[in-house]
């Protein structure tokens, strides 16, 4: 065993034994189902915050995007700067309607939320129904964290999905929501400080005679002229033009209504709170992807006979760069991005169950008492949780080839069917359900034409959600001027006395 | 250099956030 991976054991075994804590910590605060699902107005800016910086962020923060910037050069930093600029940006439209909205109907999910804001059970239950596929999303992470454990750590592949699925299960069990934001929390100031190491050896030009203009000029030598003075790499499907971008940028403008990123808003203690949570969330989340440079930084120190994986050039560069004990750190900050993505997902899918299919759709058809209703919540949030992460687990055993082809079924679905609703229709007091509910299905409709091989084939996820997106602003803003205003008593009852829209 | 330019565009999001933040109405304090 070599001196890094004898730090990385060391402290993964800090980090999980710091997780069950966290867990049991989280176990004490939950209650109620309520605070399962949302742990309501517990936390200040600083922790969601971080919380919320660590959920967006995934494994690809760590290894994928830096191994892009490794392969392709400048072009490929688009994506790390735009897409936390947009899911900020998205933020401020959302994050104070979906907190009011909890205070004040006690909604407990992005679904709930969207059913409650246009009054409607079909849009609750079709947007409960497509967030299902959100298990994509738990098993790509799944996936990476069993690569991570194998490539960095010389663990099997099967029995470090075991592992990963154990840690997750004994904290979210116990605490869930709670838990899942103070292990967020722990793990977001783990991964910004991985950031922030790597954002300074980029601009000392770390590990590379003559600093920063010796890596510059290294980088050029070595990746040609493209590399580093180009906004577009011609051809690419992603980065082609400035079209696309755009589009990228517009995807992930209703990022942040994913329903484990969206619930994160109801935990948040004041407005006041609020404000500054989406200002620290601007920075942070701009930050951490910065990560990316470590790629360029790596085409400069790492050999080019060494003819390394992309995906691996941080850890190399690390390994480079800094003693055992210091890139041992490394393996637990790439854990620390999957597993805070993870934990917030498998919450949201119990809760579909546990809240958007029975507590609002069954209980009240079949009149079961608040009692009654409120331990079988609990029961479902719970136990929930080991039926999300088995399925999760088979599925990443033999993973299917076209899993990222799945992942963005859901994803790109989702952000689809919620931006003309939640980002047009919480802005607007005079949005119609009839509108939302045609631009639910027009946009998820037509990001799957778009995207699925059974269409147009559009390989490009962000591509085909961002025209999607556009279409189902387009299609809510038009559905509501063709549509009778909603009575001023329903306006009333959402936004409160001031009814003008 | 377009390294610089990207720096300046995530600069330039932090000013508007916090112009819009603190100096608009957009989220209310209560």
């Amino acid at each position: 065993m070599n001196s890094t991976i004898f730090w990385s054991w060391l402290f993964m075994g800090i980090f999980v034994l710091g997780m069950l804590y966290l867990g049991w910590l989280g176990m004490k605060k939950t209650k109620n189902s309520d605070d399962f699902a949302t742990a309501r107005s517990s936390y200040g800016y600083l922790t969601l915050g971080l919380a919320i910086t660590a959920t967006i962020s995934s494994g690809s923060t760590f290894m994928g995007i830096p191994g892009l910037a490794f392969s392709m050069g400048a072009p490929s930093l688009w994506y790390p700067i735009l897409y936390p600029i947009a899911t900020v940006f998205g933020m401020l439209l959302i994050a104070s309607y979906v907190k009011k909205f909890g205070d004040k109907f006690g909604t407990r999910t992005i679904p709930e939320f969207m059913g409650e804001r246009f009054n409607s059970e079909f849009l609750r239950i079709v947007l409960a129904l497509v967030s299902i596929l959100l298990i994509f999303y738990v098993v790509s992470q799944f996936v990476a964290a069993a690569t991570m454990f194998q490539t960095m750590m010389g663990l099997d592949y099967n029995l470090a999905l075991f592992l990963t699925g154990a840690i997750l299960a004994a904290y979210v069990f116990m605490g869930g929501s709670h838990s899942d934001i103070m292990t967020d929390a722990v793990q977001g100031f783990l991964m910004l400080a991985i950031a922030i190491v790597v954002i300074i050896a980029f601009a000392t030009g770390a590990g590379v005679e003559g600093g920063f203009s010796g890596m510059m000029d290294l980088i050029n030598e070595r990746r040609g002229e493209g590399s580093l003075n180009q906004l577009f790499a011609p051809g690419n499907i992603t980065y082609g033009s400035a079209w696309l971008v755009f589009l990228l940028f517009v995807a992930h403008i209703p990022f942040s209504i994913l329903p484990h990123i969206g619930n994160k808003f109801m935990a948040i203690k004041s407005g006041k709170e609020l404000k500054k949570l989406v200002m620290f969330c601007t920075i942070v989340a701009t930050t951490m992807p910065a990560m990316s440079l470590g790629g360029l930084l790596g085409i400069a120190i790492i050999d080019p006979s060494q003819n390394i994986a992309a995906d691996q050039v941080i850890p190399v560069v690390f390994n480079e760069l800094f003693p055992p004990v210091i890139a041992g750190l490394f393996a637990v900050a790439v854990l620390s991005a999957i597993m805070s993505t993870s934990d917030g997902l498998i919450v949201s899918l119990t809760q579909i169950v546990a809240n958007d299919l029975y507590r609002k759709t069954i209980v009240p058809r079949k009149g079961i008492d608040k009692e009654k209703a409120e331990k079988v919540e609990m029961l479902i949030s719970r136990y929930g949780t080991f039926v999300v992460l088995g399925v999760a687990i088979l599925m990443a055993w033999n993973p299917p080839q076209s899993l990222a082809v799945f992942l963005w079924i859901g994803i790109g679905g989702i952000v689809s069917a919620t931006a003309g609703p939640l980002c047009v229709g919480t802005l607007w007091k005079r949005a119609t359900k009839s509108a939302a509910i045609f631009s639910m299905l027009a946009g998820s409709i037509a990001y799957w034409i778009i995207y699925l091989p059974i269409g147009f084939g559009f390989t490009n996820p962000f591509g085909a959600a961002g025209i999607s997106v556009l279409i189902g602003f387009v299609t809510m803003f038009v559905g509501t001027l063709v549509t009778a205003k909603p009575a001023d008593k329903e306006i009333e009852r959402i936004f409160g006395n001031d009814i003008s829209a | 250099m377009i390294l610089a330019w990207y720096a300046g565009l995530v600069l330039a999001s932090w000013v508007i956030m916090g112009f819009i933040l603190f100096k608009t109405n957009i989220i209310k304090d209560d």
